[in-house]
């Protein structure tokens, strides 16, 4: 073993996986809004767990219980994603796998990698236990016991995955996927103990996970724990350890998978075409009965077909009809209340429907903007090309929603005017405000700009715009009347309509000076 | 005869790069013209430019006699193009991204159909007929887009690296395509990196060099200019002209 060249290695796989962070300053907004987005979590964690312990009504039992399943859960994926083989990205099998490199030290370097990665993803968790440890006044004893068992806990895991990864790269039988998924199966089997008292729960087994468990829980509890487990989890350590040895001494490089190199907080306009491309190859086997053909007469129709179709076999249509599903569960499994102008659903379905316009839009500057080449190298008019995308937009924002809520509001007897009053004007000015945005940014040859980044600049423009339909909702008497039915209504489609034509008029005279 | 497309003193730059500087070019109707250069000449940024998907700084471009600085749609119907970097909708089919190609050019349904119909057996593409063009190899999406290029019968067409991905077969169905419409009086401007092809297929070519044309011609002129012996290859004359250029 050199330990030069595993350092070398190490270096440069973590230089390429987070490669997109040193590209640019998105990429590392985006890595501080992922650990931002969990701090509310961990933080109301750590309040309710600390709380729970201060007032002595812990049960730790369940406890334990809780953290083995999660533990668990996380073995079992680890064994699932072991399903695919040893995989390699295509640089690592042209350049690294090609070179005096042995297969020893390439699995060394993947461990320390896969641990960098770990430790990044799990920052969060850090948070989490800084604060139990803060707000409990745990010693440094205790504090460090929590913090070793965790570490040896995922250096364990990654092991026995790269493990699992070698025995089915080696013998990729049926028997070993059979083998794996049984394991997996075991590892999350007690879960089902949690909620049936009669069948056996983790606190009860001598898994890893919950070793893992008692000895976390019981040190935080009580400030010490058994010698049993310690034993246990060291047992566990050391079998685990003994196994990726065992590994790193066989050469799998002929074995491995290719697999693409998706850096997690890439946002360049490449990597988002990638993944788009994938939605295509799935989607497009799910095909709606949908084609393009030469039978359309009016040339915008047949463009709002040709939208409507990319926006079927991208995959977008299927999340909206899936986010208005699971609404639909839930506004049914409350009787489905719109009667209120300022209903809590109402703000919900708000939320949703203003996402919507942002999920399309993006899709559409992430797949298209790259074709624009065709239509204005072709002489055609763009801005039909632009009204006909809006339009589509429009279709598919509008229509699924209104065929899901008017017939649920016949079921229900209920008034659908309230929805309808929130629903339509966020379609009409939500499309057209981020069609304009999208088109902007083009213009300004920001092909580049990460769709996350457009996607809040377009939200924050689009909730000042409906900031006035909001305000009339919230005022609209909840009862039947002519002003919550007709003149509120009447006055926010007219807005909305008049901000939809503006904003068609200046995306139309920007489209028309974008570069490519 | 008269120039179809005409460059007259073009100069572009974007992002602190001076793309062409000055640049003066011609194509006549009834001839292949190769427009040949090293990486960072100016080729792809010329071709977009007469395309309408870039605009210069300043200078003149002229598309059948057509400033397309004061008329920027018009003289497009007269032209097909197939880009360098290749970007189709991917999400659609060989057949239906052709349709699209000639709905949004206003081409008859009659004769979009019949073009179709031609291009695709033409190409040998009947089996991929209806297959989503992600899942086509390079070169057969490069035949789609040539076919695009070619659906509305434009007078000129402008490739950028027309050739890359085709098999030899291939490659000579699209050279025999393109020796009938020069037959016809029709124009193709092509940029390639491939000199033994454009020797072969270029009536006149044009070297440019950071942005500036350095030589222009039939292969004999450019050997004359360039002082090489009588038989001296197009790739000779180009290694020397740049030669020359550099120092």
């Amino acid at each position: 073993m050199r330990l030069s060249m595993i350092l070398n290695l190490y270096a440069l796989k973590t230089k390429v996986f987070f490669g997109a962070l040193r590209a640019s300053k998105a990429s590392i907004a985006l890595l501080l809004v992922y650990v931002f987005v969990f701090l509310p979590s961990m933080i109301g964690i750590s309040l309710t767990v600390t709380d729970a312990i201060r007032q002595g009504g812990v049960n730790a039992e369940l406890y334990i219980d809780i953290l083995a399943a999660v533990v668990s859960a996380l073995m079992a994926f680890s064994i699932l994603l072991s399903l695919r083989g040893v995989t390699a990205f295509e640089y690592e099998q042209n350049i690294i796998f090609t070179s005096p490199l042995r297969p020893g030290e390439f699995l060394i370097a993947n461990f320390l990698t896969n641990l960098t990665y770990l430790i990044i993803f799990a920052s969060p968790l850090s948070v989490l236990y800084v604060l139990i440890i803060l707000s409990l006044s745990l010693s440094l004893a205790q504090a460090a016991i929590i913090f070793l068992s965790s570490v040896l806990l995922a250096i364990s895991i990654i092991f026995l995955k790269m493990f699992f990864s070698m025995v089915k790269a080696f013998y990729g039988k049926m028997w070993v996927s059979a083998l794996m998924l049984i394991t997996a199966f075991i590892l999350m089997f007690p879960t089902v103990g949690i909620f049936m008292q009669s069948l056996p729960r983790y606190n009860m087994l001598p898994y890893p996970s919950s070793l893992f468990a008692r000895i976390l829980i019981n040190t935080i509890l009580h400030g010490s724990f058994y010698l049993p487990d310690l034993l246990g989890f060291a047992l566990f350590f050391i079998i685990s350890l003994t196994l990726f040895t065992f590994a790193s001494r066989r050469n799998f490089f002929p074995f491995t998978t290719q697999i693409p190199l998706i850096s997690p907080f890439d946002v360049s306009a490449r990597t988002q075409a990638f993944k788009m491309e994938s939605n295509i190859r799935f989607f497009s086997r799910v095909n709606i009965p949908l084609s393009l053909s030469l039978e359309s007469k009016s040339l915008l129709a047949f463009l709002i077909k040709k939208e409507i179709i990319r926006i079927a076999r991208e995959g977008s249509l299927f999340t909206i009809i899936l986010i208005y599903a699971i609404l639909s569960v839930v506004f049914a499994a409350v009787g489905f209340p719109f009667a209120s102008g300022s209903s809590p659903l109402l703000f919900i379905l708000s939320i949703y429907s203003a996402i919507i316009p942002v999920m399309l839009t993006g899709n559409w500057r992430i797949l298209e903007s790259r074709n624009l080449w065709l239509p204005l190298s072709s002489g055609a008019d763009v801005r039909s090309i632009i009204k006909a995308t809006l339009y589509s937009f429009i279709t598919v924002s509008l229509g699924i929603p209104t065929a899901i809520i008017l017939p649920m509001s016949v079921f229900y007897g209920v008034n659908p005017i309230p929805a309808l009053a929130i629903l339509i004007p966020t379609s009409l000015i939500g499309c057209s405000v981020n069609l304009y945005v999208a088109v902007k940014f083009l213009r300004k040859r920001r092909k580049g700009a990460p769709s996350f980044l457009v996607g809040w600049l377009s939200m924050s423009l689009l909730f000042l715009l409906l900031a006035p339909i909001y305000v009339l909702a919230a005022l609209s008497p909840p009862n039947l009347n002519v002003i919550s039915n007709i003149v509120a209504p009447s006055g926010a489609l007219i807005y909305s309509l008049i901000a939809m034509k503006v904003f068609l008029k200046l995306t139309e005279n920007n489209v028309q000076f974008i570069e490519v | 005869m008269t120039p179809v497309i005409e460059l007259i003193n073009v100069w572009k730059s974007y992002d602190g790069f001076q793309a062409l500087r000055g640049l003066n070019l011609e194509v006549r109707g009834g001839e292949i013209f190769g427009l040949l250069g090293p990486n960072g000449a100016g080729k792809t940024t010329t071709l977009k430019i007469i395309v309408g998907l870039l605009r210069m700084d300043r200078g003149i471009v002229r598309v059948k006699g057509i400033n397309i600085n004061s008329e920027p749609y018009e003289y497009k119907k007269f032209i097909g193009y197939v880009p360098e970097n290749l970007s189709l909708p991917e999400y659609l089919t060989i057949e239906e991204f052709l349709i699209y190609s000639g709905r949004i050019r206003n081409v008859p349904k009659g004769q979009l159909r019949e073009r179709l119909d031609h291009y695709i057996e033409l190409f040998e593409l009947e089996e991929k007929r209806r297959s989503l063009l992600l899942s086509l190899s390079r070169g057969m999406r490069q035949k789609a887009a040539i076919i695009s290029a070619l659906i509305h019968d434009p007078e000129i067409l402008i490739l950028d690296e027309p050739f890359v991905g085709i098999d030899p077969a291939g490659q000579r169905i699209i050279k025999n395509v393109f020796v009938e419409r020069v037959r016809r009086g029709g124009a193709i401007f092509i940029s390639t990196h491939l000199l033994d092809t454009a020797e072969r297929l270029c009536d006149r070519v044009a070297i440019i060099y950071k942005g500036q044309n350095i030589a222009s011609g039939s292969l004999e002129s450019l050997r004359k200019m360039s002082r090489s012996e009588e038989n001296a290859t197009l790739e000779e004359v180009f290694l020397k002209l740049t030669e020359e250029a550099r120092s």
